[in-house]
């Protein structure tokens, strides 16, 4: 993984935190390490698309359900950054949510 | 899922908004009687608790005088001498990976809130409570599926939502939780509402954010649809007399099955329920002895039957 690419989703993570932690890793889970809620599930993703706009709107369902963790959600990224380039412009993977917003 | 339930049980189908009390403060030591009463008496009952009051430090050695319901077993099982994996059961492992210290906090708390509360009304023991997820992270309790829950748990505040007429979603949210001119301000009103909250005076139209975000949230919660509707994309009348879900230009999507309601929660916070009900009537005898499914209870005495012993011919 592209360490890079990898510390500024670290970054965007970090903004979008309220909490003021900062992931140790790629392995830092959002929820359980993090303390990442709801709502700040959203400003991520808004910090996502701001900031790669070629990726265009991030279906919410589909990243809440692969961004367990940080170098989880980095290698979505990734691959839906590839998939746009390519001109398909959709991310894959099945719908989920938040760990606890469901609950 | 079927029961045995007799037919006197089944109440006369009221409207869903005759059910919806103010939520009742719950601590470890009750009123577990009156939740009883509440939801006997109205069918759906929302419950809110400060996250210290159920914390560990309060697990007594011994029973406490005024444990109105619990009862000796319930009382040992709190005690966290090797039980608590018990009482956790299916999220004690999930617990116990959690690093954040904040989250692991609320984490069990809210567990132990909802295992208790679920244990009160159907008068079972909290460890007994199989708490269960659907796919989309939805709670359930396994084997009762004519109660459905909820949860939420914010900052200091837990809150629990029971029901026995249909679905039931909570949330909850600090009041002074900054949304307006943020990000998420975009990305969940619809442009009604945005209307309708340009139309406020600025010092409430934070309030009326937090409030439109906790209705959106308890809604996806009850009908267990997690993020795959956009919040822009269906929204409430903040002002209205009587709150329903309405399309993105402000006409209305829903009909009178659902009841919505908002309470401000211990001075700070900002509590909504959404209530589906079925129609059905309600049943008010829900017991676990009574509420046993009786083709799990067939299906575990035939397996049971099967991996008997059987004597040598």
């Amino acid at each position: 993984m592209s360490q890079l690419l990898l510390d500024r989703v670290a970054d965007d993570v970090v903004a979008a935190l309220e909490t003021g932690l900062a992931p140790a890793g790629e392995h830092s889970r959002l929820y359980e390490d993090l303390g990442l809620d709801s709502l700040m599930l959203m400003q991520l993703v808004h910090l996502l698309q701001e900031r790669r706009p070629a990726l265009g709107e991030l279906p919410l369902d589909d990243l809440a359900s692969h961004m367990a963790d940080v170098g989880a959600l980095t290698a979505l990224l990734r691959t839906t950054t590839a998939t746009a380039t390519a001109g398909a412009g959709s991310t894959a993977g099945a719908g989920g949510t938040h760990p606890e917003r469901a609950a | 899922m079927s029961t045995t339930v007799a037919a006197s049980a089944v109440l006369p189908g009221a409207s869903a908004l005759a059910v919806l009390a103010e939520p009742l403060q719950v601590t470890p030591t009750g009123p577990w009687q009156r939740i009883r009463s509440e939801l006997a008496e109205q069918a759906s009952v929302v419950l809110y608790a400060h996250l210290a009051d159920w914390l560990p430090d309060w697990l007594p050695d011994h029973p406490a005088p005024g444990q109105e319901g619990l009862g000796q077993g319930a009382v040992q099982d709190a005690e966290l001498d090797g039980s608590l994996p018990q009482l956790l059961g299916r999220d004690w492992q999930r617990y116990r990976s959690m690093t954040n210290q904040e989250v692991r906090a609320r984490f069990l708390a809210s567990r132990l809130l909802l295992k208790y509360a679920a244990g009160a009304v159907l008068q079972a023991r909290p460890a007994d409570i199989d708490l269960a997820y659907k796919p989309g992270g939805r709670p359930y309790l396994r084997g009762c599926d004519q109660v459905d829950i909820s949860l939420s748990h914010t900052a200091d505040l837990l809150v629990v939502g029971i029901t026995r007429r249909g679905w039931i979603g909570v949330d909850a949210e600090l009041k002074s939780r900054r949304l307006l001119g943020s990000a998420v301000e975009r990305q969940i009103c619809t442009p009604h509402e945005t209307e309708l909250i340009s139309r406020i005076e600025d010092g409430r139209r934070n309030a009326t954010l937090v409030k439109l975000w906790t209705l959106k949230e308890a809604y996806s919660k009850a009908i267990g649809q997690g993020l795959r509707f956009r919040f822009s994309e269906f929204g409430f009348s903040p002002g209205a007399g009587r709150m329903q879900v309405l399309r993105p230009d402000g006409t209305p999507g829903s009909g009178e099955e659902w009841s919505f309601r908002t309470w401000t929660v211990a001075g700070d916070y900002t509590v909504s329920m959404a209530l589906f009900d079925f129609g059905f009537g309600d049943t008010a005898d829900i017991a676990a002895q009574t509420m046993l499914d009786e083709g799990m209870v067939d299906a575990l005495l035939r397996e049971a039957a099967r991996t008997e012993p059987r004597p040598a011919r």
